[in-house]
């Protein structure tokens, strides 16, 4: 705020009208803000590889820096240097823009999340709308770069990517209703000022949901079938090489934390703790480790569970995911509606009850379709387990 | 000239040769891909105008949605990618000249109204209160609830009628 108003006047010291002033203010925060979220991409990339080393057992990059920290910065530098090959047959356009567009899609969620009580990039009154909108651009850099590698492994993986997307966007944007309801506003910082008990406790069911599906959107495993090695080779970035696969790599890394930080906005409150009121950095230091936690959640599912099939994908979604939360969202807007004069506790148990009631009429009915499947184990149940003494211990073998 | 006003004028001119490149080209997934551009001009003018529900919304459905749902169906239809088609038809001298008529009547008919040459008073509205306006008018009977509900009731029906054509009817 302070640099803001300094810089301001700098400019128009030097006969710059308010308008343009503004502009420029706007576009240094834009870069700002950018930038540093993709530097704050190497440690996430780095962090991910070795939480999910150690999750299976192995010592995840170890040879750069202590604990392997600087192993991205590396990787960065050879991607840099790499060749860049065009493969023959290419639809420059296309096969050139979709990188830019999928990092960019992903860096203009970062806009709208109100990051202290006074720090927000653009306190927008569609926020939640924005949030989705910015989702339908990322498919269509995914649809651009399959359609412009001329391969049939991009294209196949780009139908797979966006008809993912598109699914999951129904469930999410239904339970988004639901926090629009629950808050009365659209805008991100007025969904955060109305969490006074966070909506994770009112709505669990809904954050459940949310969750569920922003690892689907994100396209990370268990839902990573645009990457299916085995059936696709290695997704819709294939024929891309050097710093246009980085980016696409960047993009998918930066996604998972973005998504993480806009769940924690949406549900366990943004900046909101003790204290985050009168100072504001501490605002963003809760927004973070909030994040943090959310997105470990996402590695650590990520590392332990395995791809699902395409068709049980879709079936997840539309025959689960979607039917459940058009319900969450009907009873809540009862619920609402029906207690709204019985005061706010009254509110929050009867809302807490419902989800609850919802939860387990929806685990009931699972539970009573599933099918066993009889799986023959293979071995011993015990195996030889690496144990680090402590996991940030380095040893002369590495790790 | 504000910044206001460049911008306008640079999403303006982006929006219009996008336009024309969509019905120019001969390659239909390009064309498709210009569609997209030109309607994401459209929503930064929404922007522009102060109206942020319409250009999330003309983003979100036009975009995410129908753009997409086009771009599909241009990929899957067999045959349609090659250059050769021709884009004109006989016609075309026919519906130039009918296009051009009907564009000067419009345009006729608009500047003779009294509104035309006024310009834009600032909003009023601010924050949620746009929305809240927005909503109110689409469902309070003295504004538009009895077209808002005819439009939600025909796409019921096109829904409807998407899922009887592709249920399968083989299995007697």
């Amino acid at each position: 705020m302070t640099i803001s108003k300094w810089l301001g006047g700098l400019l128009s010291n030097w006969g710059v009208n308010d308008s343009w002033s503004t502009f420029i203010l706007y576009l240094i925060g834009s870069a700002v803000l950018g930038t540093v979220a993709l530097l704050f991409t190497l440690l996430f990339i780095w962090a991910e590889r070795k939480i999910i080393g150690r999750l299976q057992d192995r010592y995840g990059p170890n040879r750069v820096g202590p604990w392997g920290i600087f192993q991205s910065v590396a990787d960065m530098v050879k991607i840099f240097i790499k060749e860049h090959i065009i493969p023959s047959g290419v639809d420059p356009g296309p096969y050139h823009l979709a990188p830019i567009i999928v990092v960019a899609s992903v860096l203009m969620v970062l806009a709208i999340v109100p990051l202290s009580t006074t720090l927000l990039g653009s306190d927008l009154n569609v926020a939640v709308l924005f949030l989705l909108a910015v989702g339908g651009l990322g498919e269509v850099g995914i649809i651009m770069a399959g359609w412009g590698s001329n391969n049939k492994y991009a294209l196949l993986s780009a139908f797979r990517a966006s008809a993912q997307m598109i699914s999951y966007e129904i469930p999410m944007a239904i339970v988004l209703l639901t926090i629009v309801i629950l808050s009365g506003s659209m805008s991100m910082n007025d969904i955060v000022l109305a969490q006074d008990i966070p909506f994770i406790i009112l709505l669990p069911l809904g954050a459940l949901i949310f969750f569920i599906a922003s690892i689907a959107e994100n396209g990370r495993a268990p839902f990573d079938l645009a990457e299916a090695e085995s059936e696709l080779v290695a997704g819709f970035n294939i024929e891309y090489s050097g710093l246009k696969f980085g980016m696409f790599y960047v993009a998918d890394f930066l996604r998972a934390f973005i998504s993480a930080v806009i769940f924690s906005t949406l549900f366990l409150g943004g900046w909101r703790g003790p204290g985050a009121e009168s100072i504001p950095a501490l605002g963003i230091v809760y927004l973070i480790i909030k994040s943090l936690l959310v997105w470990f959640l996402g590695v650590w599912i990520r590392g332990s569970l395995p791809r699902y099939r395409i068709d049980q994908m879709m079936k997840i979604n539309w025959k689960f995911l979607t039917p459940l939360a058009i319900l969450l969202l009907v009873v809540v807007m009862l619920a609402g509606k029906l207690v709204e004069s019985a005061g706010s506790t009254i509110q929050a148990f009867t809302l807490i009850g419902l989800n609850l009631i919802l939860l387990a009429i929806s685990m009931w009915i699972l539970r009573k379709n599933e099918t066993r499947v009889e799986i023959i184990e293979v071995g011993s149940r015990d195996r030889p387990v690496a144990r680090p003494d402590n996991i940030l211990t380095k040893n002369p073998r590495g790790g | 000239m504000s910044v206001q006003q460049v911008i306008f004028i640079s999403f303006a001119l982006l929006t219009v040769f996008s336009a024309i490149m969509v019905v120019s080209l001969r390659n239909l997934f390009h064309a498709a891909l210009w569609l997209v551009l030109a309607l994401l001009g459209i929503a930064s003018l929404f922007a522009l105008l102060g109206a942020s529900f319409f250009a999330a919304v003309q983003i979100l459905v036009y975009i995410g949605a129908i753009a997409i749902l086009l771009i599909f169906a241009v990929m899957l239809t067999r045959n349609i990618m090659s250059d050769e088609v021709t884009q004109t038809n006989r016609a075309w001298g026919l519906a130039v000249l009918l296009v051009s008529v009907i564009f000067f009547i419009i345009i006729g008919q608009i500047s003779s109204w009294s509104g035309f040459s006024q310009p834009l008073s600032e909003f009023t509205y601010t924050g949620q209160e746009t929305i809240l306006a927005l909503g109110k008018g689409f469902v309070s009977p003295s504004g538009f609830a009895l077209p808002f509900e005819t439009a939600s009731v025909l796409l019921l029906a096109a829904l409807l009628g998407g899922v009887y054509i592709a249920m399968d009817k083989g299995k007697e």
